[in-house]
């Protein structure tokens, strides 16, 4: 029986309500779903062998699912235009789903058999897109030796699209094999000979333009991050690592970034225009030099999504600092021996006209986090569950943190671009914040929700709304309603 | 050119140092403490000595030194491959392979074979162009796998570990062997399924990573697998036997033996003898039972298969990385477990006032020594040294970089010869202190009575140590920081222990 809690934040400034669900193992994962086609996202939680879903705002699990044995990749998705989902898998070579309409317990129904990649999987189960709409049909889309294969869902065999050497378009991903010496050997004795063998298999098929491939995998990621912004301290902005400073392609401005490090660290800015008319590649080809270099004290929290707080369409600069720019010996014990290390954040707005970040700090916020949390600071970052998001639908970045191990902190940006120095929402939670599970509009009002795993609890922090049932059961699927 | 000789008038007596201007060696594996040199030691002049021989020349060795001009390799622009045997240079190149042997004047060709290699273009195809164009490289490919004092040549391909065995006039092919494991699907991490917009095909990427193992009348193949909440490494084992008419190996299977579920953070390791699979690893902690929070850097082994791990805690400054966590200490053929560390003492103020002024750092090198079935509870060696960093911890510098790479303090180096590992630390920019190891009463401890100063390193160099003369005594390295821009005074220099008594 799942326990439940549905918790209001009233007094928190009424921005968001906070609903939390049990967790119900350790590696439980969460994801969103639209269970009834209606626009509105579902809670999800995968967690071994079986499947749970929730409504919004649901204060316990409307459906319980068992996966079945050998159970590798799972989508849910609306496989008979009913309006309602089904849960299809992969379960060995059986390709299998079952009805949300029905009554538990759940019958599984095999679709088809076929081999295919997953089938030789051990691993846990895991979500995975296998139904896709083509031409106006909807198809599954399997991974095979051969390529991806398009198959009807009654197991027809329509079309394969090779992704090895006989691709189409010759993209790879990383060297197809390698295959080099240990010596000497590590494994072995002195005379022995040992090989490293790798080997990858993945081209880019020639899809049908309306399916579209999650290629992501095969980018070379490089992104700005706080160890190559400090090597290139000793270098000249040219070779300085770019940032983009709008989200938009094409001929763009951008910022050339170093961090110089001590105990004073600087951030060093210089912006320069990308070239327009050079071939669009991994690194933009810049047209001009670069403009002066521009300091700014602190360190950039370099994250995902960088902020636009004053919705101008310019990216602006968050830095972090410590706060007490002089450790003595007094104030490093006390902070230490307290726990507490006092940071601070600062903004400071793009001004297009100018070409640069501008000096003056519009946003200031004062907090302290755990000390701990400094020297194990990954990128860097000293605060956890960063969110630079448009929370509240106003097109300006808002931001959310943990400055602590329960604390999760909302700023929500005013219409001029600036920060609160106090959080807009706060709130402890009664156990220990894990991971930020999603920051997404989940129902298509603009404003993202936030969801947070504990350890033994889901949080969900969903933007206010004007009425909320908190008496009593919130609607479940009316499947399953008495 | 004819390699320099340079005689340190400031060097103790023993040691006498050559400029070596191209070689390199790199920090000491994790795991047995085994530097990467680039450079093969091979007795090309058969004088008993064994020399160095680069990729694109040697350096012959005479009485412990390398004073003679460099010889250069014969010239073979398509070579891809180079390995070593019994004094002779084995160049694999495209479609050829070429043996050679010193012959006192020049390099004589002593056997030419035009070759098919298996599988060989598509193994190159991609990622490769380099290669094609002649970019040389060790490897090793020979090995006398029958005991008959031929070398076999092994090359694996993208199907097939494929073995050609010398005879009179030829290499033939006498096995094939396809053991790889399966490819199988990489990207398994779940994907969004809503918004709409989010559903995309996904790229499958399938991907085969394994390790092969040819010893002692069998090949050994383990490779990862991934079992619901964990992983595991499975080793499938095969009998190589020779049929004594075809002159081809077969292969018997034997039973796959499948570790226990194993922590992310270890990987297997050969830590002993045996034929169980040891696992060795670290990773990093930060503990909150003492006032400060301390990082601490866990070393983890186990000897029986992953059922059970030994794991030893050191207390470390954030980022250090110790050099080397296992290595056969006492040359008993079992690999001892070493953590290093700082002592700090007194209490947090104390702890902070040393990290916000003093400049030198207590360094603690504790060994554990493996014995049967597990490692001892208790150190058998311990030794303390001062490290000096230039600046206080807090405002790093150049030396705090160079200790948490640990690149100051290095345990692999046996300097006399007496199969105990010896101390070597950086103690200041330019000096080298050693520390020879004793056993007293079966006790191991650091001779610090016997210390010994070696100074000479310029500011810039990095301090490596291997056994670059192969008499059983490790050498000091002083490795440039800039080779392509070598002047008399930035040159990497080996220095050798000329008293070979100690």
């Amino acid at each position: 029986m799942w326990s439940s809690t549905l918790v209001l934040a009233a007094s928190l400034a009424g921005f968001f309500e906070v609903a939390s669900l049990p967790l119900p193992g350790p590696h439980a994962d969460s994801f969103l779903v639209d269970l009834q086609g209606d626009g509105l996202a579902d809670l999800g939680i995968l967690d071994g062998q079986q499947l749970l879903f929730y409504e919004q705002v649901m204060e316990k699990a409307a459906l319980q699912i068992a996966l079945p044995e050998k159970t590798t990749a799972i989508d849910i998705i609306d496989l008979d235009n009913d309006g309602w989902c089904e849960v299809l898998v992969v379960a060995g070579n059986a390709v299998r789903s079952t009805t949300l309409l029905a009554q538990p317990p759940y019958q599984w129904q095999t679709l088809f058999e076929c081999g295919s990649d997953f089938a030789a999987l051990t691993s846990a189960p895991f979500l995975h897109v296998l139904a896709v709409s083509h031409q106006d049909t909807l198809v599954l889309a399997l991974p095979t030796e051969r390529g991806i294969e398009l198959r009807a869902l009654g197991g027809e065999l329509m079309e394969t699209y090779a992704f090895g050497s006989e691709a189409g378009t010759r993209i790879t991903y990383g060297r197809p094999f390698i295959a080099w010496g240990v010596h000497p050997s590590e494994l072995g004795g002195p005379e022995a000979l040992e090989f490293r063998i790798n080997r990858v298999s993945a081209s880019k098929p020639d899809l049908p333009e309306d399916l579209i491939l999650d290629d992501s995998t095969m980018m070379r990621s490089n992104p700005v991050n706080l160890q190559r912004a400090q090597l290139a301290n000793v270098k000249p902005p040219e070779k300085w690592p770019l940032f983009p400073l709008t989200p938009a392609a094409g001929q763009q401005i951008h910022a050339a970034i170093a961090v110089s490090e001590g105990i004073h660290p600087l951030t060093l800015v210089s912006t320069l225009m990308e070239d327009p008319a050079a071939v669009v590649s991994e690194k933009p080809s810049i047209a001009d030099k670069p403009g002066p270099i521009r300091r700014y004290p602190g360190v950039p929290l370099f994250t995902e999504n960088w902020p636009d707080f004053d919705g101008d369409g310019y990216y602006d600069l968050l830095l972090w600092r410590i706060r007490d720019l002089q450790p003595t010996l007094n104030r490093v014990t006390s902070a230490l021996l307290d726990g507490r290390w006092p940071v601070r954040l600062t903004a400071h707005l793009f001004t297009p006209a100018k070409e640069r970040f501008a000096s003056a700090i519009v946003a200031q916020i004062d907090t302290t986090i755990p000390t701990e949390w400094l020297l194990s600071a990954y990128n860097g970052l000293p605060l956890r569950h960063l969110v630079v998001h448009d929370i509240d639908g106003d097109k300006r970045s808002d931001l959310a943190f943990s400055n602590g191990p329960n604390t999760f902190n909302v700023f929500i940006c005013n219409s001029d671009g600036i920060l609160p120095a106090k959080p807009s929402f706060t709130r402890d939670f009664e156990e220990e914040i894990a991971e930020l599970t999603f920051v997404q509009d989940l129902n298509g009002d603009g404003k993202a929700s936030i969801g947070l795993k504990g350890s033994t609890q889901f949080f969900i922090l969903n933007p206010a709304r004007a009425a909320v049932e908190v008496d009593g059961l919130a609607p479940i699927l009316p499947a399953l309603a008495p | 050119m004819i390699t320099a000789v340079l005689i340190l008038s400031l060097l103790a007596a023993p040691w006498a140092g050559d400029a070596l201007p191209a070689l390199r060696v790199g920090p000491p594996r994790p795991i047995g403490g085994v530097p990467v040199p680039n450079w093969r030691n091979e007795d090309i002049d058969a004088d008993g000595k064994r020399d160095l021989v680069f990729l694109d020349h040697a350096v012959l060795q005479r009485e412990g030194r390398f004073p003679e001009a460099r010889i250069a390799l014969p010239d073979q622009p398509g070579a891809i491959a180079l390995d070593t045997w019994e004094g002779s240079l084995y160049l694999r190149s495209l479609h050829r392979l070429e043996v050679y042997r010193w012959n006192g004047a020049a390099w004589e060709p002593t056997f030419t074979q035009d070759f098919t290699w298996p599988d060989f273009d598509a193994a190159y195809e991609l990622g490769a162009g380099l290669r094609r164009q002649g970019a040389l490289r060790f490897e090793t490919f020979l090995a006398d796998l029958d005991k008959d004092n031929y070398p076999e040549m092994v090359v694996a391909d993208r199907n097939a570990v494929h073995c050609f065995r010398r005879t009179e006039n030829a290499f033939l092919k006498v096995g094939e062997w396809a053991l790889y494991p399966p490819l199988q699907l990489t990207m398994t991490s779940s994907r969004a399924l809503w918004p709409p917009q989010a559903r995309r095909v996904m790229l499958p990427v399938r991907q085969m990573a394994c390790t092969v193992l040819l010893e002692a009348g069998q090949i050994a193949v383990l490779h990862r697998e991934t079992q619901g909440e964990g992983d595991c490494f499975v080793r499938n084992s095969f009998a190589l036997t020779r049929d004594v008419n075809s002159g081809n190996f077969a292969l018997t299977p034997g039973t796959p033996e499948r570790s226990e579920l194993v922590p992310e953070h270890v990987k297997p390791a050969r830590l002993n003898s045996d034929s169980i699979l040891d696992f060795a690893g670290g990773r990093w902690e930060l503990s909150m039972t003492t006032p400060l929070p301390t990082p601490i850097f866990e070393t983890w082994a186990s000897v029986d298969g992953g059922k059970s791990f030994t794991v030893k805690r050191a207390t470390s400054l954030q980022s250090f990385r110790p050099h080397c966590s296992f290595i056969d200490f006492d040359n008993d053929g079992f690999s001892d477990l070493v953590t290093e560390g700082v002592a700090w003492s007194g209490g947090p103020r104390e702890t902070l006032n040393r990290m916000l002024m003093a400049t030198q750092i207590a360094h603690v090198i504790r060994v554990y020594r493996q014995r049967e079935g597990g490692f001892n509870e208790e150190p058998d060696y311990t030794a303390q040294v001062e490290v000096d960093l230039a600046y206080p911890i807090v405002r790093g510098g150049p030396r705090l970089l160079q200790y948490q790479a640990g690149e100051l303090v290095n345990i692999t180096g046996d300097f006399n010869g007496d199969g105990l590992r010896d101390l070597c630390v950086r103690t200041v920019e330019t000096t080298v202190e050693i520390t020879p190891t004793v056993r007293e009463d079966g006790v191991l401890r650091p001779a610090w009575e016997s210390r010994e100063t070696v100074p000479g390193l310029n500011a810039q160099d990095t301090l490596r140590v291997a056994d670059v003369d192969q008499d059983g005594q490790s050498d000091l390295i002083f490795q440039t920081a800039s080779p392509g821009a070598e002047t008399p005074d930035a040159v990497t220099r080996v220095l050798f222990n000329m008293q070979k008594d100690r």
